[in-house]
């Protein structure tokens, strides 16, 4: 992961990921936001594409694993 | 319980519980999620039933029914129980006093009705109430949900099913019960628009 740390990997994968990766790293963000990382979501505004999340769903079926 | 969800439901749900991280104990982030749109998506998830389960083929049902026992006629239906008060006064909780008395009425309300038969839960339910409850500590906030018919939506989870667990369940009538606390606190309206709605 980058200097920026996961978070801000998580967030770079959510907006700019392929589908794959996108709701890996959506999965990751449900799992691991806490008080010590909302800071770096609301500035590397990540809240714009968890919305978008629950707007169009992204999608990981069994053959995206390979 | 149900089938696995589908995945869309999964990741409405991750959606959904990234959101309610993110506003927990954070008035900016609440402030944000409402400005890019966040609140009638999660309005829109607690109001979505949870899908059927699959039908028995015909025949499954006569196989099932000649297996039943003459059991006389059924006995009526039980009110359903919701145990709020207690668990509204938790760690995680921020509500003040004011409020968990106001949520504690609301659970005195419910269990006082002869409820409908109970809908059935979803894990995004539980995540998308928990994000309303903590949106719901801004003003603006509170009247995006009420504008955005988010009261009966919340009054319909404080009485749902089990089907997911009673973990799931108790936690998603315990974040409606304190959405719904936030909503009506000093404002009379709210409050009377909340025990209005019918079970």
């Amino acid at each position: 992961m980058a200097k920026a740390g996961p978070t801000s990997d998580l967030i770079f994968l959510l907006k700019h990921g392929t589908t794959e990766a996108r709701a890996y790293a959506l999965w990751s963000l449900s799992l691991s936001i806490t008080e010590s990382n909302q800071k770096t979501l609301l500035d590397e505004d990540g809240v714009e594409p968890l919305v978008k999340s629950l707007h169009s769903p992204v999608q990981v079926t069994a053959t995206d694993d390979h | 319980m149900h089938a696995p969800h589908s995945p869309v439901q999964i990741t409405r749900q991750q959606a959904a519980a990234a959101l309610a991280s993110l506003v927990k104990n954070n008035a900016k982030a609440q402030i944000a999620v409402a400005s890019k749109g966040g609140i009638e998506p999660l309005i829109k998830i607690i109001s979505a039933p949870a899908p059927s389960p699959p039908a028995l083929p015909p025949s499954a049902h006569e196989e099932a029914e000649a297996q039943l026992p003459n059991m006389g006629t059924p006995p009526k239906q039980l009110t359903p129980t919701v145990d709020l008060t207690v668990q509204l006064v938790t760690e995680e909780d921020t509500m003040d006093s004011k409020q968990c008395a106001a949520a504690a009425a609301l659970s005195d309300l419910c269990l006082a009705c002869e409820c409908s038969p109970r809908r059935d839960l979803l894990p995004s339910h539980r995540y998308a109430a928990a994000a309303l409850s903590d949106l719901a500590l801004v003003a603006a906030n509170r009247d995006e949900v009420v504008e955005k018919n988010g009261i009966m939506p919340l009054v319909s989870l404080l009485t749902v099913a089990d089907n997911e667990g009673k973990l799931l369940a108790d936690k998603a009538k315990k974040f409606a019960a304190a959405a719904l606390a936030r909503l009506a606190d000093g404002h009379q309206q709210t409050a009377a628009d909340i025990a209005q709605v019918p079970n």
